[in-house]
């Protein structure tokens, strides 16, 4: 019989399940972070144009995040050890075949595809597990986890490089399989966790197959009024967010500075990133504040900072904004991911989130693109981070309209169909 | 996020400005640096005309009237019949230079080490259908080292080599100059020498047609003590890559080699046997050589069906009109077997720690179980040993929650 919490048990084994999404959120997005070393390689192994060679990437990314309410429903179902474990076991293939590729289209297969799916069913269900893991010290856990990525961008990219010199693309992708074998592991770690909220029963025993499917991928949670405006404040935020990734160290050669300066302010932004999620996955457990509040707030302060991008016109201004850049979305990162919980309870953390990460693609793919056609309209970038900064205000304004930001009182949210479970009281419950 | 592509040809250079301090020193300001590709690397200098002395005016004005010398020299031969103010014509010898670049390096100190200064002949447009230049050396006292200069040439043009000798000492005693090529003393009557207080200089024309003139020119000034400079005209170096390619049996690969600044009428591709080098006869065989010239400056070997004896040194030969250089590329060649070592470690230490975390867990949930087991056993004996002391015991067993 397993054991039932009436409580997230917040620390003991979930420190190591906080291990466990560390290493994943490694492994995951610092690959696809600094796969473009393998990029100069595949196009002149290949003979192909950049463009062609970036939809690996391209097709990877967008894979792990449709795929994601996949990997939320198996989750639902059979727990998120046996899911993450095959995902890890898949990533970890589709590198390995992809090792063998004789032209591009097998690495679209073998990248964008297999490992693509196995990083969606890695992903969300490890995010998930951290959050039903604790509860006081949710944010600051999620903050700890997330600063995976941030670190392995630092080290893997000179780290693949090396193995590039030394063993050429082909080895190197076989030594990067191996490394993606270690997900496999990070899903060993998750130990099965059977929380009070999970015996509430997903609906009737009579359900038919279609519905009992849809419950699994957390459709009923797409008529959950908080829930989809949440989602619309989150892909707001994103359409913005990964503007400077693509368009910074643009903005600043486009200012004049060399490349070394260019990277430096990414690399300056990055730094910032990991204090950001550090400080603020603390700050948000001191519950001095509503999580609500603390979201909308390093929203707004991050949007700001991307608008005032285009006055940094000396390197000094424009490294201190980067800074701030970096810090702000940093911090709003573990916030978006802990704050689920509180809008449709733990029980259903699993669908929400696989949900959340499907709908928020949207705005991650259509913003770099956007920013780029309005760089062409105008000339330069100011419009580009001006837009990208209107995009993270609308999110924050839409993030204020949740339940529970301006009242004292403690609502319960209005379920459906199914009732979820009531918001938990916040601490000492500062009404602001 | 889509990979950043990486930007090809060059940014147009900003044309450099000259500033003049107080204190009559002439100093030069650098352009920041610009974005290129890979290959040649890129000099922090600026497009000034030589220093010749720190803080005097006259070296300054020596130097510029070699400068409208020149210019009037150049105007002459290449554009008859058009009236130019002087102001015209140093613009235009600035223009002609402008591609000049000069390190900043002092050339007083006497004893040091040979310095080399790199001069890169114009490639913007030309005057008149052969580019004119001058290239320019200034000895400070009899007493310093010898100089070198490489020049760089990959087209007929035709040049000013000149040498300023600036001797502060008061000796009236007559300089001879003279010429060499290699070490031969040249006499010619395109040599002119001018002398004015405390500074010699000579300059020798030359027109370059082919690789005949090509060589190490060097002026000799002699009183009683012996001054020399050197101007080592040469064809642009190709840059191979210094670390290995590497690739695997059976597979193929690209070698490449890219001669960015100047064009070369073609390349050809060697091999190194033992210590010779062969060409590298891609006619001969096609399925296993392939040379792909899209572009006239870049040069891509592609080798098919990889084995181990392909583990060797190829050199790309880039053939100017007036010489040839070459660049080195080594291959090296690996089997499936030097990546799959660290592949199978790795995957090792995968299982193994799965295997341990399962351990350990089972491991605790026995002892759970079996701590429970145990708290039951005694709860039965608790109840036993009432129970036989007759006291009523209605405790319920506890379960767990």
């Amino acid at each position: 019989m397993p054991v039932v919490h009436p409580e997230p048990p917040d620390g003991g084994w979930g420190w190591m399940v906080v291990l466990a999404a560390f290493f994943q959120s490694a492994l995951v997005f610092g690959v696809i972070r600094s796969f473009g070393v393998f990029f100069m390689e595949f196009v002149g192994y290949f003979g192909e144009l950049a463009g062609r060679v970036s939809w690996i990437t391209s097709i990877g990314i967008a894979v792990q995040q449709f795929a994601s309410p996949v990997g939320s429903a198996l989750s639902t179902q059979y727990g998120a050890r046996p899911v993450v474990m095959a995902g890890g076991f898949l990533s970890g293939l589709g590198l390995l075949l992809a090792s063998f590729a004789t032209s591009l289209t097998h690495l679209y297969l073998s990248i964008g595809l297999l490992s693509g799916f196995g990083w969606a069913l890695v992903f969300t269900p490890s995010v998930a597990s951290v959050a039903r893991y604790f509860k006081k010290r949710r944010t600051l856990a999620t903050g700890l986890a997330f600063t995976g990525v941030g670190l392995s961008s630092f080290a893997f990219s000179p780290l693949f490089q090396l193995l590039v010199d030394t063993y050429a693309w082909r080895g190197a992708l076989l030594v990067v399989a191996g490394m993606s074998f270690n997900l496999v592991v990070c899903g060993t770690l998750i130990r099965p966790l059977t929380l009070k909220e999970d015996l509430a029963g997903p609906g009737d025993p009579g359900a038919s197959c279609l519905g009992k499917l849809s419950t699994l991928f957390g459709l009923p949670l797409l008529s959950h009024g908080p829930f989809m405006r949440f989602v619309l404040a989150v892909t707001l935020i994103n359409t913005g967010y990964f503007i400077p990734y693509v368009h910074l160290v643009a903005r600043a050669r486009e200012l004049g500075f060399d490349e070394y300066q260019a990277a430096f302010l990414m690399s300056v932004a990055a730094v910032a990133d990991l204090c950001g999620r550090l400080l603020s996955g603390w700050l948000a457990d001191c519950r001095a504040f509503r999580l609500g509040h603390i979201l909308v707030a390093w929203t707004s302060l991050t949007g700001i900072s991307l608008a005032l991008v285009p006055l940094g016109r000396g390197y000094p201004l424009l490294m201190a904004i980067s800074v701030c850049y970096g810090f702000f979305s940093g911090a709003l990162t573990p916030v978006v991911f802990s704050i689920l919980p509180e809008i449709v309870g733990i029980g259903r953390i699993f669908g929400s989130m696989g949900l959340l990460q499907m709908m928020e693609s949207i705005g991650g793919l259509l913003g770099a693109p956007f920013s780029g056609w309005l760089r062409d309209m105008t000339g330069d970038y100011t419009a580009s981070f001006l837009a990208a900064g209107a995009f993270l205000l609308a999110g924050s304004l839409v993030l204020v309209t949740l339940p529970n930001f301006s009242s004292c009182l403690e609502i319960s949210h209005i379920g459906t169909l199914d009732l979820g479970s009531p918001v938990p009281p916040t601490g000492s419950g500062l009404c602001l | 996020e889509p990979a950043p592509v990486p930007r090809a040809g060059w940014a147009p250079t900003r044309p450099p400005a000259l500033t003049v301090e107080s204190g009559g020193r002439r100093r030069c300001v650098t352009p920041a640096q610009q974005p290129g590709t890979g290959g040649v690397s890129l000099q922090r200098y600026c497009s000034c005309p030589a220093r010749t002395m720190r803080g005097s005016g006259s070296g300054a004005g020596s130097l510029r009237l070699l400068l409208s010398l020149a210019a009037l020299w150049l105007s002459d031969a290449n554009e008859p019949g058009t009236a130019m103010t002087t102001r015209d014509i140093n613009q235009q010898t600035r223009k002609s230079i402008s591609d000049y670049t000069v390190k900043e390096h002092d050339l007083s100190t006497p004893g040091s080490h040979l310095t080399t200064q790199d001069f890169n002949q114009q490639t913007e447009e030309n005057i008149s259908n052969l580019t004119s230049a001058v290239y320019s050396i200034s000895i400070n006292g009899f007493s310093s080292a010898p100089v070198e200069e490489n020049v760089i040439l990959y087209s007929p043009a035709n040049i000013a080599l000149s040498c300023n000798l600036t001797s502060p000492s008061t000796d009236s005693a007559t300089v001879n100059v003279t010429w060499k090529k290699d070490n031969e003393t040249l006499r010619s009557s395109s040599v002119t020498f001018n002398e004015t207080k405390h500074v010699w200089s000579t300059q020798y024309m030359l027109k370059i047609r082919d690789r005949n003139q090509m060589g190490n020119y060097t002026c000799v000034f002699k009183r009683d003590q012996e001054v020399k400079a050197t101007f080592h005209l040469q064809v642009p170096q190709i840059e191979g890559k210094e670390h290995h390619v590497v690739s695997y049996v059976g597979d193929s690969v690209v070698l490449v080699c890219k001669s960015i600044k100047y064009i070369p009428i073609s390349w050809i591709w060697y091999m190194s046997n033992g210590s010779d080098q062969v060409a590298v006869n891609d006619s001969l065989m096609p399925d296993k050589y392939t040379v792909d010239e899209k572009y006239a400056n870049i040069t891509k070997l592609k080798i098919l069906k990889i084995s181990e004896e392909d583990d060797r040194s190829y050199w790309c030969q880039a053939v100017f009109k007036l010489g040839e250089s070459k660049g080195k590329v080594s291959l090296k060649v690996l089997t499936y077997m030097t990546p799959l070592k660290p592949f199978l470690a790795i995957a090792a230490e995968v299982i193994i720690l799965v295997a341990i975390i399962f351990l350990y867990e089972m491991y605790s949930k026995k002892k759970q179980m079996h701590a429970e087991d145990e708290k039951e056993f005694e709860q039965i004996e608790q109840l036993k040993s009432e129970d036989s002391n007759g006291v009523e015991n209605s405790t319920t067993r506890h379960r767990k929650v």
